[in-house]
């Protein structure tokens, strides 16, 4: 059996072909960076792929798309999760694989375009993370991108060119994501590609670039085959990493998702940490010099990283003997340590900063609470339409402060609404009806004011509000306090209770519960409530019922709460 | 290339026996790795099988009056309901329709227009007094009971209610092209 596939396969040709590879100087745990970073690569292939299954790259589908991976789909959270820890681990892995093989010299002739085609490729996963970012389409990746392509479009001559190339238009919409997503799943990935194979095959043929120290002949004596020894390490080191990468998804809960992107509302924009230090570069660039600091700067930086085996001469490789690069090097890393740090320090010292960042969490919680009712067809941000709180109080500014006033904002030509109905309301209410604040602005001036003793106007006041939970199962002594005190005073004149008196103001049976407030919103004209005095407009034909719901939710929502 | 004429040049610096041992543990470690991955990828490619993705409100969906109906005379009338697809909800849209039907007795059937043959829309022949379905001529009476044609059973019935003089039924989805009728 085995035979038969060997005579049609060659597998064994083809496995020693890749695997029995001498390693002069014997298999080192200094060489395993590139494996590792294989291997990262190919789970975020596959987490990648998978989350494809469920993932949708349009502008109104993306956040739901991502939230249901995240929340509904078995695993989702952690396959996300993985994907996300995934791009930091590259990013890592590649600094510390640059790291090695500068010091160790390996970018020198005859392998200068390893290091070239190493370079290439660490740009395209910064790519793969800049794009990336975007796909939720939540505050977090909407707004941090729109920096990104801002600073494109600061690039001389070419600048909005390339940014309106890139972002996919004039603005940011679907097309910025269908653009982005096939960046990341298409373009990117074959160029990593391209290049990773170029590179292994240069590899391949220049051989692993050993310690500087041993000479040629002791290498030689020392070698090991790549497999197993030098696997055995890659392996061991693959299982750390992947050790590593699952405890911190599982300990965090996966990646977070943060509120739907709101392109009115102002967000602090924040790149992801491996971008940290270019944004804390910005801002020593201010005005006219951000082009400096954004595009020139680290362009220059670039081109001399891609340079460097043409610009070091030194004749040894030994890192003594190339102390300019080592020192260079050594410096530039000390710099992006430092420029991430003071970034995480100088937001972390910030009050301001820290407050807007609770602001978001608390929103995208509840962003991710609401959709689990289901996210309207508009997408996104259209999420927030399923609470009746948020959606009850627009309504309100929309449609009632045209007359109304409300906390501070709005007309004056109707009862101010805030705090209405509560107890402080209505005692202020009944002892000074025609107040501007309460009726004094609109036609009905027909109730006296009633200067009560304060503990019958407490009483008074209790009863009525009963009403609200209660209606009719109120506790009998409080009801018969509320009776007299309304006969004493001539309520019963104007008012109807429990089918006693006039109809000349409104019903006080039901009073301030949520059936009493509907009715007035849906038909204040009626006789049971404001009749012809009345000049508040019917919205029962305005406002679905829905809304009006909402309305009622949210005045009565205050009611409950006690004033700060 | 190169390394070929290496290996046999060169002495290899380990042991038979070492080999033997790494080779053995990178194999069991990277499957370990393999199978530790592979379960929640699993997990999340199955997870739309495992769950109800596509649904509508549970409960009854009101029809309309009472009123509007004839005896013997069936009446096609379009469902409207919210259609939860995923992570999007929709607000009521038409999602399929109903034959209702009412008797001399005053009692209502209602069968749903979906075909049990391979869910085609059933119509109404006033002429012939039929239900016919047009993809593959299966033809039911108004009790609809299967007359002729390919369909392995009758026309689903689907439960009414009758509450203040308007209709309301649990509308439902059943398996097609079996002769029992189960709910999909």
């Amino acid at each position: 059996m085995k035979k038969w596939l060997e005579d049609r396969l060659g597998l064994s040709t083809l496995f020693n072909f890749f695997m029995d590879e001498p390693v002069e100087g014997g298999a080192k745990w200094s060489y395993v960076f590139g494996s590792a970073l294989i291997f990262v690569f190919m789970m975020q292939v596959v987490s990648g792929v998978m989350l494809a299954t469920g993932y949708s790259a349009s502008a109104t589908d993306a956040w739901g798309s991502v939230y249901y991976i995240q929340h509904k789909t078995f695993s989702g959270w952690f396959v996300r999760g993985m994907h996300n820890i995934g791009s930091s681990a590259m990013i890592v892995l590649a600094v510390l694989h640059m790291a090695q093989t500068l010091i160790y010299g390996a970018y020198r002739k005859p392998r200068e375009l390893n290091w070239i085609t190493g370079v290439f490729m660490l740009f395209i996963v910064f790519g793969f993370g800049l794009t990336g970012y975007l796909l939720p389409w939540d505050q977090k990746g909407f707004w941090a991108t729109q920096v990104a392509t801002s600073i494109m479009g600061l690039s001389p001559v070419i600048g909005e060119f390339l940014k309106e190339v890139v972002q996919g238009g004039n603005d940011y919409g679907n097309l910025t994501l269908t653009r982005f997503y096939s960046f990341h799943v298409f373009f990117l990935p074959a160029g990593l590609m391209s290049f990773m194979a170029i590179h292994i095959y240069l590899f391949r043929r220049h051989g692993v670039t050993a310690h500087w120290t041993p000479g040629e002949l002791e290498l030689k004596k020392k070698t090991q085959p790549f497999w197993p020894d030098q696997l055995f390490k890659d392996v061991i080191v693959a299982v750390v990493v992947f050790i590593s990468m699952v405890m911190v998804v599982w300990y965090r809960g996966g990646a977070e998702l943060q509120s739907p992107a709101d392109p009115s509302s102002n967000y602090l924009a924040r790149p992801e940490w491996y971008f940290l230090f270019l944004f804390q570069l910005l801002k020593y660039f201010e005005g006219e010099l951000e082009v400096v600091g954004a595009i020139i700067l680290p362009s220059i930086v670039a081109a001399l990283i891609i340079a460097l085996p043409f610009i070091d001469r030194a004749k040894s490789r030994s890192p003594l003997k190339r102390l300019p690069v080592m020192g260079c090097f050594g410096a530039a890393l000390t710099c992006v340590i430092f420029l991430t740090a003071m970034s995480v320090i100088s937001d972390s010292g910030d009050e301001r900063i820290q407050k807007q960042r609770e602001e978001s969490e608390k929103i995208a919680h509840i962003a991710i609470e609401l959709a689990e009712n289901g996210i309207p067809p508009q997408g996104g941000a259209s999420v927030f339409q399923n609470d009746p709180l948020y959606s009850g109080e627009q309504l309100l500014r929309q449609h009632c402060l045209t007359c109304h006033n409300f906390e501070g904002s709005g007309g004056n030509s109707a009862p101010d609404l805030t705090a209405y109905n509560t107890k402080q309301w209505l005692v202020g209410f009944i002892q000074d009806p025609n107040a501007p604040k309460y009726y004094g602005k609109t036609k009905i001036d027909v109730m006296p004011e009633y200067d009560l003793e304060e503990e019958e106007l407490s009483d008074l006041v209790d009863f009525l509000l009963a009403q609200a939970e209660n209606g009719k199962n109120i506790d009998t002594e409080l009801k018969e306090t509320g009776e007299i005190l309304l006969e004493e005073n001539g309520c019963y004149n104007c008012h109807t209770y429990d089918g006693i008196g006039g109809d000349t103001a409104p019903v006080l049976d039901n009073f301030a519960s949520d059936k009493w407030l509907r009715g007035i919103i849906e038909d204040p004209g009626k006789n049971e409530y404001f009749g012809q005095l009345n000049a508040m407009p019917a919205f029962k034909d305005k406002l679905s019922k829905q809304e009006i719901d909402n309305i009622v939710h949210f005045l009565q929502n205050k009611r409950k709460k006690p004033i700060d | 290339m190169k390394k070929q004429i290496c290996i046999e040049e060169t002495e290899l610096h380990t042991s038979e026996g070492r080999r033997n041992f790494l080779k053995i543990c990178s194999v069991a470690l990277s499957a370990l790795i393999g199978i530790a991955f592979s379960i929640p990828l699993i997990r999340t490619f199955i997870s739309p099988a495992l769950q109800q993705t596509v649904s509508g409100s549970t409960g009854l969906l009101e029809l309309g009056s009472i009123g509007d109906c004839q005896v013997d005379v069936p009446r096609k009338i379009k469902i409207k309901d919210v259609k939860l697809d995923a992570w999007t909800k929709f607000p009521p849209t038409e999602i399929g329709a109903v034959w209702v039907i009412m008797d001399k007795d005053k009692a209502f059937t209602a069968f749903t227009s979906i075909c049990p043959h391979l869910g085609c829309g059933i119509n109404w022949d006033e002429n012939s007094g039929k239900f016919i379905c047009p993809c593959h001529d299966s033809f039911f009476d108004i009790d609809g009971r299967v007359l002729s044609g390919p369909s392995p059973r009758g026309m689903d019935t689907l439960e009414t209610e009758i509450k203040d003089g308007k209709i309301f039924v649990k509308y439902q989805k059943m398996r097609l092209g079996v002769s029992g009728k189960f709910p999909a």
